[in-house]
C-alpha cells in the first residue's frame, strides 16, 4: 500500500511509522527545510501532564491524556527515547496559594488519585533543589516528560520517506492513502494557530528531575527537564498566528519565571529561543475525520504529546475501518463536531 | 395590568458613546479555555460589548486574526483594547492599529503602571485619553477609583470612565465601596462602570445597586469551573443590582425595631 503524508510533524511521523511497520511504502511531505524545522512538535516542551491540564482542558483531554501514558513507554522504549514517568511537581508562591486551592477544586473527586498535597519538607524531599524556597505545593504523580527532539529525531529514520521543503496539499498527493496532519498550515475552516514560545536553557547548577509547573495568576509556567541538565521553560499561549521570533515580554516572562524557580538558572546558557502555532479547532479538541477521501488529522493544539497516541490509536481504527469496508467511508462533517465527540469510549 | 409588570422586570436600557443597550453587562474574551466555552458564556451572559485585546497578538501582521473572526461572529459590539501598553505614546499606536483592524473608533483605554497587580498609570493614561479623545476616539478609560483621576478623564471627554472595583483578576469584590459610591454621587452624569476585580455576582449586583451604568468584567467567567453557568449568574445579578437602583432602597435603619407594635405589648414597655 502506498501512503501520502502531508505534514512530518509529531503526528505525521507517528503514524507513518505504524503504517511503514505494517508495510506500507509511505512518503511524508513536510513543507519546512530539513534544517529549519518549524512544527509544533519541534518547538514542544513535551510534557505529559493530564491533571496539569484539567482544569483549563476539556474532560475528554484528560480522559486520552491518561490513555496515553499507558501507551507512551513501550513505544519510547523502542525507540530509545529519554522520557520520566514519574509525576511532576507543581508549586506557588505564597501570594498565589488561592491558585493552588483553586486548582484542587477543578481537579474534582479526582484529586484523589491525581493530587498530593506538599508542604516545604515535601517539596525539598522530591526536588532538593528547590528546598526552602515554596511553603506549598502539589505533587502530581500521573504525570511525565519525553524528549521531543530525540523522539522526533528516531522517527524520522523509521517512518517512511521525508521530503522536506516541499508545500503540498492532500489534493495533490496520489497513493492509495492520505493523510493530512499539516496542524496550522492545513488552512482548515474553524482551524486557528495558537502562538507559543519556549526557551531552551543549559543549567548545569540546577538539578531538578521533574517537571514543574509554578502557579500564576495569568501564565502557564514550567520547567520540563531533558538530559544533561538541560531545560525547556514554556509556553507563553497567545491567540495568534503570528510566526515571528520570541518577543521581548515573552522571553522576561518566561526566564523570570525560571529564575523565580531557582537562581541557579541566571547563570543557565540560553540555548534556543523557540515560537510554534499549535492548530485548534473552537472547542480545542482534537478531530479525526475523513475530508475529501484523506484522512485529516488536526487540531491538537497544546496537547499533542499528552494525546498523540489516543489520537493514533484512533485514527488507525479509522484507516482500518476503511481498509475492511467495514462500514461506509465516513465523510467530514459539515460543521464542527459536538463538544467531546473524538472522545474515547470510556470517557 | 400583567403587560406592565412584565415591562418593569426589565432594567431601563443605557447609552454610551450615542448608542442604546440593554445589557448593562460587557465582557472580555480572554483566557477561557476554549473559543467553544467563551461563545457559550456569551450567549449566556446576554452582553451586547466584548472588549478584545490585541497587544500581544503581532496586530502588524493581523496576527489574531482567527479569534478575532471568531469573536466578531457572536454579534456583538466590538470594544478593542489597549491592555499590555505601558506609555501613551505604545496606547495611541496600537489604539490606531484597532480602529483599522476592527473598524471602530471605540477604544477601552488601558495604560499599565504596575505589571504585578495590572494597576493603571493615572499619569500616562489621562495623557492618552488626552490625545486620543482629540482624536476622535471614543475612549472608555480603565482608572483606579480616584476621584480627581476620574473627574479629568471625564473632562477629556472619555465617553466612559471606568474605575476599577479591586485590581485586575483579583476577585476580590469592591476594595472601597466608599470610593465607589463618591464617584457615583460627585460625577452624576458620567457614564460609569466598574471594570475590573470582581470575582462573584453578589459584586457585580452591589456595583449596580450604587448606581454605576454597567459592570465589565472577564476573569471572574473565564476562570470559574463553568464559565457560561457563572456568566448567566452575572446577568441576573446586573439586572437585579439595576432594578434595585431604579426602585430606590428603603431607608436603612440603624437600630433594630420592631416595624409595627408588637401585639399585646403596651408601648411604654417597648420603649424600655
Amino acid at each position: 500500500m502506498r501512503v501520502a503524508i502531508a505534514g512530518a510533524g509529531l503526528f505525521g511521523r507517528l503514524i507513518g511509522w505504524r503504517l511503514a511497520e505494517r508495510g506500507a511504502d509511505v512518503t511524508l511531505w513536510e513543507q519546512s527545510p530539513r534544517d529549519a524545522p518549524t512544527s509544533a512538535a519541534h518547538a514542544a516542551a513535551a510534557m505529559l501532564a493530564p491533571a496539569s491540564e484539567a482544569p483549563d482542558a476539556d474532560a475528554a483531554i484528560f480522559h486520552m491524556g491518561k490513555r496515553s501514558l499507558a501507551l507512551w513507554p513501550p513505544m519510547l522504549d523502542a525507540l530509545g527515547v529519554p522520557y520520566g514517568m514519574d509525576g511532576s511537581v507543581l508549586v506557588a508562591h505564597g501570594q498565589d496559594a488561592p491558585l493552588l486551592d483553586k486548582f484542587l477544586r477543578s481537579l474534582g473527586p479526582r484529586r484523589v488519585e491525581e493530587a498530593r498535597p506538599l508542604d516545604a519538607h515535601g517539596i525539598a524531599a522530591l526536588e532538593p533543589a528547590l528546598a526552602g524556597r515554596f511553603e506549598r505545593g502539589l505533587h502530581l504523580p500521573n504525570e511525565g516528560w519525553l524528549d521531543n527532539r530525540a523522539l522526533l529525531s528516531a522517527l524520522a529514520t523509521r517512518c517512511g520517506e521525508i521530503r522536506y521543503g516541499v508545500p503540498v496539499t492532500p489534493a495533490n498527493l496520489h497513493a492509495n492513502l492520505v493523510i493530512d496532519c499539516r496542524g496550522a498550515g492545513a488552512g482548515l475552516p474553524d482551524l486557528r494557530g495558537v502562538r507559543g514560545e519556549v526557551i531552551r536553557l543549559a543549567a548545569p547548577e540546577v538539578q531538578l528531575s521533574h517537571p514543574v509547573r509554578l502557579m500564576h495568576p495569568r501564565y502557564q509556567l514550567y520547567v520540563a527537564p531533558r538530559p544533561g541538565r538541560r531545560y525547556v521553560v514554556g509556553a507563553t499561549q497567545i491567540e495568534s498566528d503570528a510566526t515571528g521570533a520570541v518577543t521581548v515580554r515573552s522571553a522576561l516572562e518566561l526566564l523570570s519565571a525560571a529564575f523565580a524557580l531557582h537562581p541557579g538558572f541566571a547563570e543557565a546558557e540560553v540555548l534556543e529561543l523557540s515560537a510554534g502555532l499549535r492548530a485548534a479547532y473552537p472547542d480545542n479538541l482534537p478531530r479525526v475525520e475523513w475530508r475529501d477521501g484523506a484522512l485529516c488529522v488536526n487540531g491538537l493544539y497544546r496537547h499533542g504529546f499528552l494525546v498523540a497516541p489516543a489520537v493514533l490509536a484512533e485514527a488507525l481504527t479509522a484507516i482500518d475501518g476503511r481498509e475492511q469496508g467495514a462500514r461506509p467511508l465516513p465523510r467530514a462533517a459539515s460543521k464542527p463536531a459536538p463538544r467531546g465527540a473524538t472522545a474515547p469510549a470510556e470517557a | 395590568m400583567e403587560r406592565d409588570a412584565a415591562l418593569n422586570t426589565e432594567p431601563a436600557p443605557w447609552q454610551v458613546a450615542g448608542e442604546t443597550f440593554r445589557s448593562r453587562l460587557l465582557l472580555g474574551t480572554a483566557r477561557y479555555p476554549s473559543p467553544a466555552v467563551m461563545a457559550a458564556a456569551v450567549a449566556a451572559s446576554g452582553t451586547e460589548v466584548l472588549t478584545v485585546a490585541l497587544r500581544r497578538q503581532a496586530p502588524g501582521q493581523l496576527g489574531g486574526g482567527a479569534i478575532w473572526d471568531h469573536i466578531a461572529q457572536l454579534g456583538c459590539r466590538i470594544l478593542p483594547n489597549t491592555a499590555g501598553c505601558h506609555t501613551a505614546q505604545e496606547a495611541v499606536t496600537l489604539a490606531q492599529m484597532s480602529r483599522e483592524i476592527f473598524a471602530t473608533d471605540w477604544l477601552k483605554l488601558e495604560v499599565t503602571g504596575d505589571d504585578y497587580n495590572l494597576q493603571p498609570d493615572p499619569f500616562e493614561l489621562l495623557e492618552a485619553a488626552r490625545q486620543l479623545t482629540g482624536m476622535g476616539f471614543k475612549v472608555f478609560a480603565y482608572a483606579t477609583d480616584d476621584l480627581v483621576l476620574c473627574s479629568r478623564l471625564r473632562d477629556l471627554g472619555c465617553v466612559a470612565v471606568m474605575p476599577w472595583g479591586a485590581p485586575i483578576g483579583t476577585g476580590k469584590g469592591l476594595t472601597d465601596p466608599y470610593a465607589l459610591a463618591t464617584l457615583r454621587a460627585r460625577l452624576p452624569d458620567a457614564v460609569l462602570v466598574v471594570d475590573a476585580g470582581l470575582g462573584l455576582p453578589s459584586h457585580a449586583a452591589q456595583v449596580m445597586e450604587l448606581g454605576f451604568d454597567a459592570v465589565l468584567l472577564n476573569t471572574a467567567v473565564a476562570r470559574a469551573d463553568d464559565p457560561p453557568r457563572m456568566a448567566a449568574g452575572f446577568r441576573q445579578a446586573v439586572a437585579a443590582g439595576r432594578l434595585a437602583f431604579e426602585a430606590g432602597p428603603m431607608a436603612i435603619s440603624e437600630t433594630a425595631q420592631p416595624s409595627t407594635p408588637v401585639v399585646g405589648q403596651p408601648f411604654w414597655q417597648a420603649e424600655r
